[in-house]
This record gives structure tokens, C-alpha cells and sequence, in this order.
């Protein structure tokens, strides 16, 4: 390759990494109404917006990086909307005024339906034996249920964790043991 | 550039809007000559190279943007197109400031890129004779940058309907929607 065009090579591969950070940018904003969801409902603006940082930054990082990343953080948007709405509509709808003790057990309910939902996409899916793909799925899940549970405090979050543990157990068992799954595409 | 280089384009810029970096050196391998020989037929020397380098750029800067669904040689084709028509403003406007014109080396396309540029002109001349004579005539005086012969909102209109016309003519001769 001559010189010119090496650096005209160099100069597109830059190009190329810019346009994919920007391209980026469209998912990471859903990060911002997620955030102003948490802090009006849950009035723990330290924790949410560090929640938000973070989730922010691995919605940036996998969607940059593309490919198998990219997906999983797409499932894990979707199965974090559980985790996320749950607890702020019991707030909204049953414990308006009050402390809200159905809270910590619905962050249970939804980590394990957004655990579920990461391990149903992952079935379906041939990049699910993809460690990554899992692990964005399931860091993005939890992050977003992050900021629906902080209303519960740390044993929402907790809890939260757990449930998102048991309900994506069937996944991670068939990257861990190498099963192959029902693969669609 | 045949059906085959063509699928194995579009082949690799859908990989590479997937964010598989494998893909960039042949779509660079494959797009570049293509791009170069296709700038150099609308624009003159001291302009082609930069303009091929910018549409280049361009590409890629949309690659993760790039559907693929769509065909990848025209959508390149179609960024190109636009270097074209912005770099021939930006001479207009030279020539109004009363800017010297830029002196750059010559930079004449291989025999390899002649022959890509050859193949797409002749392809584009195929489509433009199988659409409306004067639909084609005004696409002509367009590349040409002739005067237009009516005024200049009216000529801009028509070239964009005629374009039109040309892609979808394109599309049926080519097989792609």
C-alpha cells in the first residue's frame, strides 16, 4: 500500500470508529429518561445518576463494539424494563404517601422476569453461547433495573440482583456447560 | 465491476455495519479504486483526488449507519455523488472569490480503475437511454454543468425527478430494490 493511501487507510479506519461512537449515541440517550424516571420517583440522585453513568457507558462501549455486543445490549434494554417500571408503578399506583413495604419483593419479581427475558432471547439466539453477549445483556438489565429498584433501597437492588441471577440461570448454565441452544438465526 | 465483486461488497459492508472489523480492508480494497475512477469522471484533476479521498471518508464515517437491504455500491455511489456536487460548489465559489484555482499533481487513475470507471459509465448510459429523452438530457446538462436552458429552481426540479427516474430505472436493470 503506498504511502498516501496508508494514510487515507488510517484515515477512514478513524472515520469509520468515530461513526460507529455516534451511531452509539441514539440508545445511550434512552439512558437520560430512565435516569430522570429514577430521580423523581425514587429521591436518591446520587445513586441513580452513578447508575445512569455506568449503564450510559456499557450502552456505549457495546453498541460501538457492535456484532454479538450490540445485541445483548439491545435484550438487555428490553428485559431491564421489568426490573425498571415494576417497582416505580407499585410506587405510582399502591404506596402513594407511604413506605412502600410490596416494594423489595416486587424488585425480586422483576429481576427474575428481566433474568428470564435475557435467558428467552438468549435461546433463541446462535451469539447467546457468546460470553459477551450475555454479559451485556445481563449488565444492561441490571443496570436499568438498578434505577427502578434503588426505590427499594439496597435491599431493592438486591433483591433485584437475585431474582435477575435465578431467572437467567437456565442461560448462563448453557454458556457455562457449552449446550448448544435452539438456535433460530 | 461484476456481479460477483458487487455481492461480495455488500457482503462485507453488511458486516461491517455490524461492527465486524475483518470487513474493512476489503471494502477499502474494493471501494477506493471505484470511488477514485468514478469522482474522475465528473471532476477535474486537482479536484478528483480530494473529493474521491472525502466521499471515501464518508463512506465509512456512515458505515454503521449502512442498511443492508439496501445495495451497498449505490448507496457508496450515491455518498460519492454528493463529494461531487459539493466539491463543484466549492469551485464556483472559487471562481466568484476570484481564488487562483488549487495546483495539485496529476493524478491519473490507474488502468485497473479506468476500466471500473469505464464499466459504470457504460452501465450508467445503458439505464440513462432507457429513460425519457429529455429526462436524460437533463441529467446530461447537469453532469455537464452546462448553463441550464430554463430557470435555475425549475432545472434543480427537474434534475431531481429525473433522478428519480434514473434510480428506479437503475433498480429494475440491476435487480435491486
Amino acid at each position: 500500500m503506498a504511502a498516501p493511501e496508508a494514510v487515507l487507510y488510517a484515515r477512514a479506519r478513524r472515520a469509520y470508529e468515530r461513526g460507529r461512537l455516534r451511531a452509539s449515541l441514539p440508545t445511550v440517550a434512552l439512558v437520560a429518561p430512565m435516569v430522570g424516571l429514577s430521580i423523581v420517583l425514587c429521591g436518591r440522585y446520587t445513586a441513580s445518576a452513578c447508575s445512569g453513568v455506568a449503564l450510559a457507558a456499557v450502552l456505549a462501549a457495546a453498541t460501538w463494539r457492535g456484532q454479538h455486543f450490540t445485541r445483548g445490549a439491545r435484550a438487555g434494554l428490553v428485559a431491564g424494563l421489568g426490573p425498571l417500571l415494576l417497582p416505580l408503578a407499585m410506587w405510582l399506583h399502591v404506596c402513594v404517601g407511604g413506605v412502600c413495604l410490596l416494594a423489595p419483593s416486587i424488585c425480586v419479581a422483576g429481576g427474575l422476569v428481566g433474568g428470564a427475558a435475557v435467558g428467552v432471547r438468549a435461546r433463541g439466539r446462535a451469539e447467546a453461547s457468546s460470553a459477551g453477549y450475555l454479559a451485556v445483556a445481563l449488565a444492561v438489565a441490571a443496570l436499568s433495573g438498578t434505577m427502578g429498584c434503588l426505590i427499594a433501597g439496597a435491599s431493592g437492588v438486591l433483591g433485584m440482583a437475585a431474582g435477575m441471577a435465578a431467572g437467567a440461570a437456565p442461560a448462563l448454565w448453557w454458556w457455562a456447560t457449552g449446550s448448544p441452544p435452539a438456535a433460530r438465526s | 465491476m461484476d456481479r460477483v465483486q458487487r455481492d461480495a461488497l455488500q457482503r462485507d459492508l453488511a458486516r461491517l455495519a455490524d461492527g465486524d472489523r475483518d470487513a474493512f480492508h476489503p471494502v477499502f480494497v474494493c471501494l477506493w479504486p471505484l470511488l477514485r475512477a468514478f469522482v474522475g469522471r465528473y471532476l477535474p484533476p486537482e479536484d478528483a483526488d480530494d473529493a474521491a479521498q472525502e466521499a471515501l471518508v464518508k463512506v465509512f464515517a456512515r458505515a454503521a449507519l449502512f442498511d443492508p437491504t439496501r445495495d451497498a455500491l449505490s448507496w457508496a455511489l450515491g455518498i460519492a455523488a454528493y463529494e461531487i456536487k459539493t466539491a463543484r460548489r466549492r469551485r464556483q465559489r472559487r471562481r466568484e472569490d476570484g481564488e487562483p484555482p488549487v495546483e495539485t499533481p496529476d493524478a491519473a487513475a490507474g488502468p485497473e480503475a479506468l476500466a471500473i470507471a469505464r464499466q459504470a459509465t457504460d452501465a450508467i448510459e445503458a439505464v440513462l437511454a432507457s429513460i425519457d429523452p429529455a429526462d436524460a438530457a437533463t441529467l446530461r446538462a447537469y453532469a455537464s454543468c452546462a448553463a441550464p436552458p430554463v430557470r435555475g429552481a425549475t432545472f434543480r426540479k427537474r434534475v431531481q425527478r429525473a433522478l428519480a427516474r434514473l434510480r428506479v430505472a437503475w433498480r429494475i436493470s440491476h435487480g435491486r430494490s
